[in-house]
C-alpha cells in the first residue's frame, strides 16, 4: 500500500504507514470523482484494442514494417509458441534502423526487438497502467493471459480514448 | 482537489509547454530523422523562417510514409509533413487538448501563441504525467468495485 501523504510503500492491510503514520484508509472510494472512479475500477482490457498485431521472431523487418504501417498499428508484439518474447515499436524502429533502412530491413525482428518485455494481466486495475507508464516510462504495454499468451496492447492514445468515451461530460466542447 | 476539478480548470500552460524540435520545410528528410533519433523525440515541428508552423513531422510518417514506402530520405520534410496540423493555445484547457488529440488520433500538438508563432509542443505522455500528478494516492489503497468493471471497447 502506497502512503498517500508520503508515498512510502507499505504492508497491504497497514492501518498507518510505518514512515509518517497517516491513515492508508482516509480516502473513500464514495468520494471519487466519476474520472478517478473510473481509472480505479476499469481494467486494462478494457481500453485495448482488438485485433493487435503479433509476429514471429524471424519475421523480417521489412515484413513488420509493412503491416504496422499498413494496419494502424504503433508496435508488434513478437510472440514464440504463442508466448510473449518481445515488444517492437515505431520508437525501434527510429533509434534503431532509420540510419541503414536498406540494409537492415531484411534481418529478423527479434535482432531489433525489447526482449522480455515487461507486461500486465487483464484484470490490472488502469491506474496501475498509467502509473506504470508514467514512472517507467512506457508508452505500449502489452497485455497477457495467465500463460503469458499476448492478448494485446495498451498505449497512452488508448488510455486516453477509453476515458473520454467512458467519462463523456468531462470532456464536451 | 479531485481529478475532474483539476481537469476543468488547468490549461496547457499550467502543464508546462515542452520546447519544440523544428526543422525546415526544406531540410531533408534524413536530417528531421537524425534530429529525432539523437534527441529521442516523437516529433518535429516543420516551420517557416519567421517561425510560423507548416506542418509536423512524426515518427509515425517515418513508418508509413518514408519506409514503408522506400522514399528516399534525400527527399525534403515538406513532402512527408503532415500539413494544416492542428495546433492549441497556452490558455486552452487540458481537457480540451485531450478532446482533441483523441478525436484527431494525435500524440502530439503544436503549441502556438496569438500570432501564430510556434511556442511549443504538448504530448499525450505529458498528458498521462498529469493525470497520475493529479490522482489521490490514496486511491491505491482501495480495493475495486467488483461491479463496475468496464466491457467497453470505445475508440478501439
Amino acid at each position: 500500500m502506497l502512503c498517500p501523504d508520503c508515498g512510502t510503500e507499505n504492508f497491504a492491510g497497514a492501518d498507518n504507514c510505518s514512515d509518517c503514520n497517516s491513515d492508508l484508509h482516509a480516502v473513500e472510494s464514495s468520494s471519487l470523482d466519476p474520472l478517478e472512479k473510473r481509472l480505479h475500477n476499469d481494467h486494462v482490457i478494457g481500453a485495448v484494442k482488438p485485433n493487435p498485431l503479433v509476429v514471429s521472431p524471424l519475421d523480417s523487418i521489412e515484413s513488420v514494417v509493412l503491416q504496422m504501417s499498413e494496419n494502424g498499428h504503433n508496435c508488434a508484439m513478437v510472440a514464440f509458441d504463442g508466448v510473449l518474447v518481445g515488444i517492437f515499436t515505431e520508437r525501434d524502429v527510429l533509434r534503431k534502423l532509420t540510419a541503414d533502412y536498406d540494409n537492415l530491413k531484411s534481418a529478423p525482428v527479434r535482432d531489433f526487438m525489447t526482449p522480455a518485455p515487461e507486461a500486465l494481466e487483464a484484470d490490472t486495475p488502469l491506474t496501475f497502467a498509467l502509473n506504470k507508464m508514467s514512472v517507467g516510462g512506457f508508452r505500449h504495454v502489452p497485455v497477457v493471459n495467465v500463460e503469458q499468451q499476448p492478448l494485446g496492447v495498451v498505449n497512452v492514445k488508448d488510455l486516453l480514448a477509453h476515458i473520454t468515451a467512458n467519462v463523456p461530460d468531462l470532456f464536451e466542447a | 482537489m479531485s481529478l475532474a476539478e483539476n481537469l476543468h480548470q488547468d490549461t496547457i500552460r499550467d502543464l508546462g509547454i515542452e520546447p519544440p524540435i523544428t526543422v525546415a520545410g526544406e531540410d531533408r528528410i534524413s536530417t528531421a530523422i537524425e534530429i529525432l533519433r539523437r534527441k529521442s523525440k516523437g516529433c518535429a515541428l516543420v516551420c517557416d523562417p519567421v517561425g510560423k508552423l507548416l506542418g509536423i513531422f512524426t515518427e509515425r510518417d517515418i513508418l508509413t510514409r518514408v519506409l514503408a514506402k522506400g522514399r528516399s530520405q534525400d527527399d525534403s520534410v515538406s513532402e512527408v509533413m503532415t500539413k494544416n496540423a492542428d495546433s492549441v493555445r497556452p490558455t486552452d484547457g487540458v481537457r480540451d487538448v485531450i478532446r482533441r488529440m483523441n478525436s484527431g488520433g494525435y500524440r502530439h500538438m503544436p503549441v502556438v501563441d496569438d500570432n501564430d508563432q510556434v511556442i511549443g509542443v504538448v504530448s499525450v505522455r505529458r498528458i498521462v504525467n498529469y493525470l497520475i500528478e493529479h490522482f489521490p494516492m490514496a486511491i491505491y489503497n482501495l480495493p475495486q468495485s467488483p461491479k463496475t468493471g468496464t466491457a467497453t471497447r470505445e475508440g478501439a
